[in-house]
Parts: C-alpha cells; sequence; structure tokens
C-alpha cells in the first residue's frame, strides 16, 4: 500500500472510530433515559442477562467457594476453645430462656383460644443459594439461583437463618435478582417492639436502613426489635429484621440481623395475602325470599307504621320514631375532665402509661 | 482479538463471584477496570470500543443498576486510557499502577457523580470509595493473570 492511500485508510479508521464513539455514548445516555421511564425491553433483557450469567457463575464459583469455606474452616478451628466455652454459656442462657419460652406459648395458646384468633396461613418456601453479588457500588442486590420454574415471583420475600434479607424484584426463568434492605430503592412496612410502633423501613446504600413514617405515639427505645409488619400483603408480617439504633442527628436506623454475615442459602417465601373474600350480597337466608315489597303509605300521624315482612305479612309493628340523640362534644370521645378520674386510674395524668410500666404490661 | 476478549469475559466474571466480605459488597467492575486499562495501554488495536461497551451494558444488566452507567464509565475510561497511551507505555509499573489510581479515582467519581443524578439523590460515597480501594489493591494481583498474555502482544 502506498503512502498516499495508508493516509486516506488511516484518516477514515480515525473517523470510524471516533464516529462509533460518538454513537455509542448517544445510545447509553438513550439507555439511561429509558431506563429512568422503567421500560418494558430493559426489564426484559435484564431477564435474559440473569438467566445467561448464573448457570456460569454458578460453574466458576464453585473453587471459590471450596476456598472460601476452607477459609471460614481454619478461622473457626483458629479460636476452637473460645468458642466453646462461648457457646457452653449461652447454652445455659438458653436453657432459661426455653423454658420462659414455653411458658409464654403456653400463655399464648391460652389467648388464641379464648380471642378465637385465626392461624396465620402456611406459607411455603423454595430453598436457593445466592450465587453472585452483581449489585456493585450503587445496587444492593444479590442473584438467587431460584426462578420463574422454581415458582418464583417478584415481589416475594427472602429470608436467611438470621431474617429477611430483601425481596425478588426481577425473576428469569432459573434465578432471581434479589433487592436487599439496604438498597436505596428498598422500602418494607415494619413494626418496632416493645409497643408495635409502624413504621417503614428505607434503604439508602448505607449499612444500616432508615426508619421513617414512624407512628410517634408508642415511645421506642435503643435495642428495640424491628419485624415486618405485613401491612400491605406484600412480606408476611412478624419475620425478624433487625435490632433499632438510634443515630446522633435524632433519627432511628435498623441494624440488621442479616447484615454483616455472608448470605449463602436462602429462603424465598411464598406467602399469599389472606384477602380472597366472597363479594358481597345478602345473607344465604334472605336469598331465596321473594323480593321486598314497599311499604303502603301510612298517615303522618295516629296509629304506628305497618312494615311488610320479606313474606308479605303485615304483621310487625315499629316502634315509635326515636327523637335525634343530641351530638356528643367531642366526635371521638366524651371528654372526661381529670378531677372526674380516680386517683389510680390507668389514664390519669399523674400516671402516664409507660413503657414496663404496670399499665403497659397489662397484656402480659 | 481472542485474547482481550478472552481476559474480558474472566475479569466479568470474577467481578460476579460472590466474594462477600471479603471485598464488600459487589466488588464490580474492578477487573474489568483493570483489563481495559491493560489492553489500552499494551494494544489498544486488539480491542475495539464495542466489546468494552457490551462488557459494561452486561454488569448493567446484572447488577439492577441503571443501564448505560457502567457502560458509560467503562468507554469513556478505555478512551481516556488509550489517549494517555504515549505516555502510559513508558511508565514503569509503579507509575503506570499510579496512573491507574488517578484514572479509576475520575472514574469512580464520574460513575458517582451520573448514579446521583439518575437518583435524584446524592448517594453515599462510602461505596465508591469501597469500590476504589478494592480495585486499586486488586490491580497487581489481577496483572499477574494479565502478565503472561504480554508475550503475545510483544510477539
Amino acid at each position: 500500500m502506498n503512502e498516499p492511500s495508508r493516509r486516506i485508510a488511516g484518516r477514515f479508521s480515525a473517523l470510524t472510530s471516533r464516529a462509533s464513539l460518538v454513537f455509542l455514548i448517544v445510545f447509553a445516555v438513550a439507555l439511561l433515559l429509558l431506563g429512568r421511564a422503567e421500560n418494558f425491553m430493559i426489564e426484559k433483557a435484564r431477564e435474559v442477562a440473569i438467566d445467561w450469567v448464573v448457570p456460569v457463575i454458578h460453574t466458576v464459583a464453585s473453587p471459590f467457594n471450596l476456598v472460601r469455606d476452607l477459609f471460614d474452616e481454619v478461622a473457626v478451628y483458629s479460636d476452637l476453645h473460645e468458642s466453646n466455652a462461648r457457646l457452653q454459656a449461652e447454652v445455659d442462657e438458653m436453657k432459661d430462656w426455653k423454658a420462659h419460652a414455653r411458658e409464654l406459648e403456653l400463655k399464648l395458646a391460652r389467648y388464641e383460644a379464648l380471642l378465637n384468633v385465626q392461624p396465620d396461613p402456611s406459607i411455603n418456601y423454595i430453598t436457593g443459594q445466592i450465587v453472585a453479588e452483581t449489585g456493585g457500588p450503587f445496587v444492593e442486590a444479590v442473584l438467587v439461583d431460584v426462578g420463574r420454574e422454581e415458582g418464583a415471583a417478584s415481589g416475594d420475600a427472602v429470608i436467611d437463618g438470621n431474617g429477611l434479607v430483601g425481596r425478588i424484584v426481577a425473576t428469569g426463568d432459573k434465578a432471581s435478582r434479589v433487592l436487599l434492605l439496604t438498597d436505596l430503592n428498598s422500602r418494607v412496612p415494619v413494626m418496632i417492639e416493645p409497643g408495635e410502633a409502624r413504621a417503614v423501613l428505607a434503604g439508602d446504600n448505607t449499612r444500616w436502613p432508615k426508619i421513617e413514617y414512624m407512628s410517634s405515639s408508642v415511645p421506642v427505645g435503643v435495642g428495640a426489635r424491628v419485624f415486618t409488619s405485613g401491612d400491605g400483603g406484600l412480606i408476611p408480617p412478624g419475620l425478624p429484621v433487625g435490632t433499632l439504633i438510634a443515630m446522633r442527628d435524632g433519627s432511628w436506623r435498623v441494624a440488621l440481623l442479616s447484615g454483616d454475615k455472608r448470605i449463602d442459602y436462602v429462603r424465598v417465601l411464598k406467602y399469599i395475602f389472606p384477602n380472597k373474600v366472597d363479594q358481597p350480597g345478602p345473607p344465604d337466608s334472605l336469598k331465596n325470599a321473594p323480593p321486598y315489597k314497599a311499604p303502603e303509605a301510612q298517615p303522618t300521624s295516629g296509629t304506628p307504621p305497618v312494615v311488610t315482612d320479606p313474606a308479605g305479612n303485615k304483621t310487625k309493628k315499629l316502634a315509635p320514631p326515636v327523637p335525634p340523640v343530641p351530638p356528643a362534644p367531642s366526635a371521638q370521645a366524651p371528654v372526661i375532665m381529670p378531677e372526674d378520674l380516680p386517683a389510680d386510674a390507668p389514664g390519669a395524668p399523674d400516671a402516664p402509661a409507660l413503657p414496663g410500666s404496670d399499665a403497659d404490661q397489662r397484656g402480659d | 482479538m481472542l485474547l482481550p476478549a478472552g481476559s474480558m469475559m474472566l475479569a466479568l466474571l470474577a467481578s460476579l463471584v460472590p466474594l462477600g466480605s471479603l471485598a464488600g459488597q459487589g466488588a464490580m467492575p474492578g477487573f474489568l477496570l483493570i483489563t481495559v486499562f491493560f489492553w489500552a495501554v499494551e494494544r489498544p488495536g486488539w480491542l475495539p470500543l464495542l466489546p468494552v461497551f457490551l462488557a459494561g451494558l452486561l454488569i448493567d444488566l446484572v447488577s439492577g443498576g441503571p443501564v448505560g452507567l457502567w457502560a458509560l464509565s467503562l468507554l469513556l475510561f478505555y478512551v481516556a486510557v488509550r489517549r494517555e497511551r504515549a505516555t502510559l507505555i513508558k511508565m514503569g509499573p509503579s507509575a503506570r499502577w499510579t496512573a491507574f489510581i488517578a484514572g479509576v479515582l475520575l472514574t469512580g467519581l464520574f460513575a458517582w457523580a451520573l448514579a446521583s443524578l439518575y437518583y435524584f439523590t446524592m448517594l453515599p460515597p462510602g461505596t465508591i470509595t469501597w469500590q476504589v480501594v478494592v480495585t486499586v489493591v486488586l490491580y497487581p494481583v489481577w496483572m499477574l493473570v494479565l502478565a503472561p498474555m504480554r508475550r503475545f502482544v510483544t510477539d
């Protein structure tokens, strides 16, 4: 190739390279905008990518897992003596807790029987393994090798041995992406005990998710346990989430039970919210009754009105109309002045119901 | 052409392996950045723009993050390194590592700013800082994997 031809080829190559660079930059920006609009095509592409990557990762990760397990084993053996002593102490403590738990279990069963509490619907689960930590610096997510074929669906809660881990946000045929509780887009309704204060656990890509929209009527303290509340019907109630920690700025965050440890095996919960109720309709006793006939016009004064029952018999007489009741001073509850209350009443101003007080523990 | 593609694939897979607490949650594009840097300096003609873009795009799709974020960040990093190739190729290993640190810092900053813009919120900088540190520490280790390929490049 002579010199001019080589020069032309070089210029053409540089031009092509520059054009492809501009095209790819524009394409990437377009993808960002499309993704912002939650485009269906992008979601589909994500599902295909997950299905493609997970089997490969499963194979590639095997030697890494072996090495990691080996390190874990070595770490366990290195402090065998200390961990044995610690476990023995924990066992002793647990024996006391076991007796206490049995006692509470009996008490709870008695109360449930008294209140006719309906047991929770049984929750099926699918066990899976975390095969990839895919999130990167801006997304807190993992891939689990349970997909549509196994019955996983978007929205399913995911737990490990410690508590709630997150929920499924995208499902492929063989794998799903689990959005962790720490992710910026994670929102989970929770309940804080004691006190049953309701709140929303909101991730913000930090280690400890925030507590938002907490019902302020109930006082809470550091170390209070946080469970799922089940509000919204997506995640079953009562799953342990973590413990409450206070920040210097007065806000609350949650130290997650699944936080510091490596997530390995998880369970995908198949929870069906018990919302299937019959359509509203007449009582069964009235379903076969003849149509209701309006009562005949009655004089406004004199004898009391006569009504016709569903069978068409004019038999039942109504009582005279009741005069209207004067409105209560408050729309919610009658006002009781403090001087009307006895000194030891639970609602008396001098005896506020504080956590831990007798008034607060009357349910026990 | 096969060597860059193969090494990129290896980097991609290594990035996705669940290392857990070993490298923090998702040390994702670290290996890819090192691999892209290696080929941009050693033999840019063997690695066109499209594979770099596609590798970043795959990371975006699998991660569940903004699609296009790492595709764009990785592409710009690659182009920037290629532009400075004449200087980088003369550098020794330590100086090249220092240059890599500067490049990764800028790329991390760009990705963080773009992600913050995408989510309309100031993302905590802690995670990306940790990712940059992990990537910088991984550089010599991953270079041991890539170094044998240099023989084919010089030949």
